[in-house]
């Protein structure tokens, strides 16, 4: 009788033993589960809360506090896209309707010139004249920025040698750098620089830089290209300070010192680099800034 | 770009038909993707592969970059929410203990949020009612909100506006752009009927004898709709010699209207007209209807 | 697949085909019972358990109907979207239909025994033959569930489904007590003359043609002992145990296995709906 009894009671301790090693298995398997999934749901854009498989009560309210967090995060996500979508619409809309004012101006401006007018008059329609012309690329580039911020064009891409690209560019704006008596330095490799780009976003960037150059420089340009896919733009701007560098690539900041500028050139320069999946970024150090682009193979 | 669904030559054949035949399809990330055909064209059938209910005789699809011979491809299906055919709901069970099965299967840890998914669909008032006493248009909404229960960032709908009142079609649209714009979800509605579609879809993709026959976005289908002029004037015949001699092509109405299919110089018109002797009522710019392009890419009336 | 089972018992506590056919099930069990003890004033069972014969019958109406309606409703479409896979689906409802038709062979045989002992005081067999037959018994009917499991789960409709597990019931019953009926004829049948006064004289044993002899014999033994039902209708009226009782189990238990892979693999390559 005895030993029955015994037998019952070891019988019953090994039971409830097996019983509590698999709740604890299976409680820790759910906090990783909780903890991966927490993980995922952080990195990835997407709906979905957690969910657990386990039974056990704490874990699941610990799921579900981390849901609560997750959906207010979630909200805010949605909320911040949608924000987002409506004010590059508005910008659009905007940039759009200002262009019919602004032909109508310019166009009663073209018949006011064949006016009879005074000398004073004459001094000023030109004045008009040339602050209209402004606003006109203002809207221009405003509308330009806001069409490549919403659509999502397909950018072609192609294997381009950048060592010619570059040489292109520059020989284009020749002419306006001797002009405002900026001598501009070229250092290539040897050997040819090809990444797959798109050609014409590639010299929209570059075409950008250079007049930034123009903006900002004190007398140099130094462009450098190096064999790992890097382009330096660098020149000598006693005016600017790092602060300023810093912001230079936020939408519609202008350094004091530049005239007839938007801001919008390097923005789009690094919208546009980063279409490309390359990078971007601009420092100052010693007086001179330096902007430096880079496109991985 | 990114796609939430791509499908790469995807074979279903059954005993005595095949369903599918290497029908590759892409939906952009965001879209509301139009799955347009005929019945019995493949669309359910395609649907149902994608959900996992069938596996394809050959092929392969991929859904948020998984592929479906991967064994990972179960995360990317618990990001999908999906109502087939006639909608899965518990006969016996009330709208919120069909919700509440919902979301025992998904492993959900509480049963937050039941309330606000049956306010969206519309079924906040059923209380005590048991699914089989719901008519049509509500088991329809349950099925939606089953598939919504795991806050899906894919939804796919086979033919909602099924036997729905116009009502029901338009709270069913409302809450399709509702869950794109507000939570981002990509969604892929299947219907026969164009028209409708065309009212909220980006994307389109018809479905011809079990393939693809064309993909295209919202605003490629309106370029593509061919521009006409319709014109009345009081001699049709005088027009057609006019046009005729243009070379340009034309179709007649009536005695009094003719639609051109291209651009004309107004002016140019207006005078040679005078000159016969015909006199010009009136120009109106036409776009071709959905239902001509529908039936020129899919084929005429009646079932596949 | 822990998701699927809380959603599978769920439902099944819920649903009042479940409570219906277990309320059925005791009812059934416990009046046997009570008659014979009215009758014969004795509660000595003397079959295994009142409900042997019942159990295939209410196993198969709720089984049928519990899973069936994952296919009348199309609620299967559910669980496959949300990325369950179908070994999870076939594993959980394995699950729950055994643990169901568990439930109501325990309950039924806790309920013969109590009584049993309440009216008559004591047990009808000794405890080894008692042990035994519940050993048996318990392998015996969860191969059975998993017999009415494959059933349902490859027909795709529930009214089918139904009217099949029902006749798998029947068949499983009628098959199992006709070979153990068979096996029960005796080898000779006393022959009795009259001798004109009314009374009956003895006149010797003569061989019953009914009876089951050689290979045939040996293979309806070896078919009653791998046979569910037969299994448990060898235990009734026995008072000493079968002979290779041990081996009942380790049969039903091939029995699961077999059924259960076999259904598997038939339903992991079906097309739903």
């Amino acid at each position: 009788m005895m030993e029955i009894r015994l037998w019952v009671v070891i019988g019953i301790m090994a039971v409830v033993i097996v019983g509590l090693l698999i709740k604890l298995h299976s409680v820790r398997k759910s906090t990783r589960e909780i903890t991966d999934a927490f993980a995922k749901r952080l990195v990835t854009d997407t709906n979905i809360l957690i969910d657990v498989a386990g039974r056990d009560r704490h874990v699941r309210q610990l799921a579900a506090e981390l849901n609560v967090q997750l959906r207010k995060l979630r909200e805010l996500r949605h909320r911040y896209v949608q924000g987002d979508v409506e004010l590059k619409n508005a910008v659009t809309n905007i940039s759009h309707d200002l262009r019919t004012p602004l032909t109508a101006i310019q166009g009663y401006l073209d018949l006011l010139c064949q006016e009879d007018l005074s000398e004073d008059g004459i001094r000023y329609v030109e004045m008009i004249k040339n602050r209209t012309e402004h606003m006109n690329n203002l809207t221009e580039e405003l509308f330009r920025y806001s069409v490549l911020l919403s659509e999502e064009k397909e950018l072609a891409k192609k294997p381009v040698v950048l060592n010619a690209a570059l040489e292109e560019s520059v020989a284009g704006f020749y002419a306006v750098l001797t002009e405002r008596k900026i001598q501009p330095e070229i250092r290539m490799p040897e050997e040819k620089v090809v990444r797959l780009l798109d050609v014409s976003a590639l010299s929209r960037v570059f075409s950008n830089l250079l007049n930034n150059a123009l903006k900002y420089s004190d007398g140099d340009l130094l462009i450098e290209l190096t064999k790992e896919g890097e382009i330096i733009f660098s020149n000598r701007a006693k005016e600017l300070d790092e602060v300023q560098v810093g912001k230079l690539f936020d939408r519609f900041y202008t350094v004091e010192a530049a005239r007839k500028s938007t801001g919008l050139g390097l923005s789009i320069a690094k919208t546009l680099v980063e279409q490309m999946e390359g990078s971007i970024a601009a420092n100052y150090e010693e007086g001179r800034i330096k902007i430096i682009i880079f496109f991985p193979e | 770009m990114e796609y939430v669904l791509t499908t790469d030559e995807l074979c279903k054949n059954y005993k005595y038909c095949k369903a599918l035949n290497r029908l590759s399809m892409h939906v952009p990330k965001g879209a509301i993707y139009g799955l347009v055909g005929r019945n019995g064209a493949g669309k359910t059938t395609l649907i149902r592969l994608i959900c996992g209910l069938q596996e394809p005789t050959s092929g392969e699809y991929t859904l948020f970059g998984r592929k479906n011979t991967e064994k990972q491809v179960v995360a990317s299906r618990r990001r999908m929410g999906a109502v087939i055919e006639t909608p899965a709901v518990y006969t016996d069970m009330t709208a919120v203990e069909n919700l509440k099965q919902q979301y025992r299967i998904l492993g959900l840890p509480s049963f937050e949020g039941i309330k606000e998914i049956l306010e969206l669909v519309g079924l906040a008032d059923t209380g005590k009612k048991k699914a089989k006493h719901f008519s049509f248009g509500m088991k329809q909404r349950l099925g939606i909100a089953i598939a919504l229960c795991g806050d899906p960032d894919f939804l796919v709908l086979d033919e909602p506006a099924n036997g729905l009142d116009p009502q029901g079609i338009i709270d069913i649209r409302e809450l399709i752009l509702k869950l794109n714009k507000e939570r981002q979800v990509t969604v892929l509605v299947s219907s026969h009927i164009l028209e409708e579609l065309s009212k909220f879809a980006t994307h389109y993709g018809f479905v011809d004898g079990g393939r693809i026959v064309k993909e295209l976005s919202a605003k490629e289908l309106e370029a593509s709709c061919r521009k006409c002029m319709h014109v009345e004037v009081s001699d049709v015949r005088i027009l057609a010699r006019v046009l005729d001699a243009k070379g340009l092509e034309y179709s007649i109405w009536s005695e009094n209207a003719v639609d051109i299919y291209a651009q004309i110089g107004v002016t140019e018109l207006v005078g040679e007209l005078l000159t016969e002797g015909c006199e010009l009522y009136s120009i109106t710019e036409k776009d071709e209807s959905l239902e001509s392009i529908y039936v020129s890419l899919v084929g005429g009336g009646g079932d596949a | 697949m822990r998701k699927l089972l809380s959603a599978n018992f769920s439902r099944l506590f819920h649903s009042k085909v479940f409570w219906c056919c277990w309320a059925v099930m005791i009812s059934l069990t416990a009046i046997p019972v009570l008659y014979f003890n009215r009758l014969w004033n004795s509660a000595q069972v003397r079959f295994l358990y009142g409900g042997d014969e019942l159990l295939p019958f209410v196993s198969a109406v709720l089984i049928g109907l519990f899973l069936g309606t994952d296919y009348s409703n199309r609620t299967i479409r559910n669980k496959l979207v949300a990325g369950h896979v179908r070994r999870d689906i076939y594993g959980s409802n394995w699950v729950v239909c055994t643990v169901s038709v568990l439930i109501f062979h325990v309950t039924s045989l806790a309920m013969v025994l109590f009584l049993e002992y309440l009216l008559s005081g004591s047990f009808y067999r000794l405890p080894k033959n008692l042990f035994a037959g519940i050993l048996v018994s318990t392998f015996a009917v969860v191969a059975v569930s998993t017999l009415l499991l494959f059933v349902s789960m490859l027909i795709q409709s529930r009214a089918i489904g139904v009217v099949v597990t029902i006749i798998t019931g029947l068949f499983l019953y009628g098959s199992g007590s006709k070979l153990r009926g068979a096996l029960l004829r005796p080898e000779y049948i006393s022959e009795y003359i009259s001798d004109g006064k009314g009374n009956l004289l003895f006149d010797g044993n003569v061989l019953n043609p009914n009876y089951v002899s050689g290979v045939r014999r040996d293979i309806y033994e070896f078919l009653v002992d791998i046979h569910p039902v037969g299994q448990i209708l060898q235990f009734d009226e026995c008072t000493e145990l079968p002979r290779a009782w041990v081996l009942f189990p380790v049969y039903s238990v091939i029995f699961t296995i077999v059924i259960f892979f076999v259904g598997y693999y038939l339903f992991r390559r079906k097309d739903i709906k």
